[in-house]
């Protein structure tokens, strides 16, 4: 099934020639979860810090559902 | 070295330094000033008349080997509120006056003459100097001038619109580098306070002054360790710049345009929706990329930057430059989240170049950025601006330069009295202060804060976004509704932080790591040669002194509410409204 990527700040780099915020349709498994994601990608799991699945805070055993946008961000701050 | 209190009396053009009274020995930063304005200045009184006072008061650590802790607290009755006021930033003023054994700097009385003055603060000694060539003066050249005269000096003080006595007019402050002026303690009109005094600018010239040392060495040492440990371990406030690790360093606070605004939570022309296509033009990512370009394009003469200082001694160091495009040239230092927030997404204006020349006027002009987006945004209500025209926005800001403009003038008093002037019901204020860049129906714990802090609208004063949104202290569901206990712990230990002279943003670290929280306790009380002084007391201490200055000014419960429309009407894209009920905002004091 497909599903949209969303990566941000140093994750970018595992997106290459992407925009910022381009969302990339990716090809996974029915039953996969946001670990088998950074796992393909080989995003270490610390760096996973944040997840939001279409804008709801999500965790890295959510299973995705077809159309799905997962957004990954790493351990940010600011304000 | 003696900690001396300087008083400035403007009435008599005349100074005392007395040593710092028994009472206030243990204060410093929001604590002393707070204390003071509520010990001296009449909560009735006019904040722009001969009663208010307005005080400047380095950090309890400030000038310290403490890392991060150059932090500098301005306090005074808010004209923008007309509630207590603190506000703080980073610059060089708060070292410079530690270094010079001067814990605060009140500023009194009432001129009755029409000249401007400068203050010049130096090793035993003040002078007042006739200052009438740098009225109405642009803040960037002012800055420059001073530093001819007054090299490495710490600068703050009122620009053109607090000498207007406009009311959203800030405290300026000068970079360490004096590039620019946009060191804010941006917020409730301050700087008109300052301006109603006759004065522009502080300067303090720190030459034969010496670091402040702690009276229990021992535990101070022990605690900067600690400190300096937690932060460099964590995500957010470590790494380095140019690298993978370290958020602040490469990314400056604007790395959450992108992620508030995938939350739903972005505040989008005026509040009407929580998510804008344009944000990651404007992104702390974008900016990191453009100052990478220009750096390779332009080689030595570029002049863009991230992972920069906003004082001396910062080891977080999230400010940023962000470069012209065409020229490598700099065109605003920093550019923070709020700014681009307040003068890009909430107007819908994606242009980074536009949103970061709105930045620069902010600066050159004296005004904080917050509620100047926000009075842009009901200039656009009440179209007097087309939506999300950048080039428009900046042309409509420039009218603040001419002293006979009305609608400049209308759009310097800030938001509030700007849709009052011009007819607008949909105004986004608490206490008459513009809120800033989350908005409050999809992450309520913010908005408890919006509505209850002693300071009008502001995110800083308890910044539960940390756990609600970025996962901090083991996180927090933004949706939820209890949020009074949460909001009261932030609006404490914030307190504290900001009597501190550390940045707040030692709370990503301290929230997290078990050592940094101890080492902020134990650099403060080793400094102060006390045992414990311990973080939710002395937090508490300051809110209730800041809550019953406002009580005496007249504010109620009814004043610790959000704007109607945030209950009434649904934000896309999770169509959420806020919540929370008044019992549960009423909570946060009633329950301290």
């Amino acid at each position: 099934m497909k599903i949209n990527l969303k990566l941000y700040a140093t994750l970018r780099k595992y997106l290459p020639n992407t925009e910022i915020g381009e969302a990339v349709i990716i090809e996974v498994k029915q039953g996969s979860t946001i670990k088998d994601i950074i796992d393909k990608f080989t995003i270490e799991e610390e760096l996973a810090k944040i997840i939001f699945v279409n804008g709801i805070h999500e965790t890295l055993d959510y299973i995705l559902q077809e159309n799905d946008l997962p957004v990954i961000f790493p351990p940010i701050g600011g304000g | 070295m003696i900690n001396e209190i300087i008083r400035i009396n403007v009435s008599e053009m005349s100074y005392t330094m007395e040593e710092i009274p028994e009472k206030y020995k243990y204060l410093g930063g929001r604590g002393l000033t707070s204390a003071i304005v509520a010990d001296e200045v009449d909560p009735k009184t006019d904040p722009l008349g001969p009663g208010n006072k307005i005080v400047f008061a380095p950090g309890i650590l400030s000038g310290t080997s403490a890392p991060s802790s150059g932090r500098l607290s301005v306090g005074a009755k808010s004209p923008m509120t007309g509630g207590i006021k603190e506000a703080n930033a980073g610059g060089l003023t708060a070292v410079r006056l530690a270094k010079l054994g001067i814990k605060a700097v009140i500023v009194e009385g009432f001129p009755e003459h029409k000249d401007w003055y400068h203050v010049l603060i130096s090793k035993d000694k003040i002078e007042f100097i006739k200052a009438n060539e740098h009225a109405n003066m642009g803040l960037y050249e002012l800055i420059e001038k001073l530093w001819k005269k007054h090299p490495k000096s710490g600068l703050c003080g009122a620009g053109i619109a607090g000498q207007r006595l406009l009311k959203n007019a800030g405290i300026f402050g000068n970079n360490p580098e004096n590039t620019d002026p946009g060191r804010y303690a941006g917020r409730g009109g301050l700087g008109a306070v300052l301006g109603s005094k006759r004065i522009i600018a502080i300067i303090t010239d720190d030459t034969g002054g010496e670091r402040p040392m702690p009276v229990n060495e021992e535990l101070f040492n022990t605690g900067r360790t600690k400190m300096v440990n937690a932060l460099n371990e964590h995500a957010i406030t470590g790494g380095k710049a140019g690298t993978d690790k370290g958020a602040l360093k490469n990314y400056g606070t604007n790395v959450l345009q992108n992620i508030i605004n995938e939350a739903g939570a972005l505040p989008t022309k005026n509040f009407r929706s929580g998510y804008f296509e344009g944000a990651k033009n404007i992104s702390g990512e974008a900016v990191h990329e453009l100052v990478d370009e220009t750096n390779e394009k332009f080689g030595d003469k570029a002049e863009g930057g991230y992972g920069h200082a906003c004082h001396p001694g910062c080891i977080i160091r999230c400010s940023n430059t962000v470069p012209d495009k065409n020229t490598g040239k700099a065109i605003v230092s920093p550019l923070e989240y709020e700014s681009a927030w307040a003068l890009g997404t909430n107007l819908i204006i994606d242009s980074l170049e536009h949103v970061a020349k709105l930045n620069r006027i902010c600066n050159d002009i004296g005004i904080d950025t917050i509620d100047a987006g926000n009075a842009l945004a009901v200039a656009m209500e009440a179209g007097k601006i087309p939506w999300g025209d950048g080039q428009a926005a900046i042309e409509f800001m420039k009218k603040g330069y001419d002293p006979n403009d009305e609608d400049g003038a209308t759009f310097m008093q800030g938001a509030n009295i700007a849709a009052k002037t011009w007819g607008i019901d949909r105004v986004a204020v608490v206490k008459g202060q513009a809120l800033p860049a989350y908005d409050p129906r999809p992450i309520r714990g913010i908005g408890v804060t919006y509505a209850t802090t002693t300071m009008g609208a502001d995110h800083t004063a308890g910044y539960t976004i940390a756990p609600e949104i970025l996962g901090s202290a083991g996180g927090a569901d933004p949706r939820e509704l209890n949020k009074a206990d949460l909001s009261r712990a932030f609006q404490s230990t914030t307190a504290y932080v900001d009597q501190s002279g550390y940045c707040l943003f030692i709370a990503f670290a301290i929230l997290d790591i078990a050592e940094g929280m101890e080492g902020l306790e134990e650099t403060v009380a080793g400094f102060l040669g006390k045992k414990k002084y311990d973080i939710t007391t002395v937090g508490n201490k300051i809110l209730k002194i800041e809550r019953e200055f406002n009580k005496k000014a007249g504010f109620t419960k009814d004043d610790d509410r959000l704007p109607k429309f945030f209950v009434d009407e649904k934000l896309p894209p999770h169509d959420v409204t806020f919540d929370v009920t008044n019992e549960e905002l009423d909570a946060v004091f009633d329950k301290m």
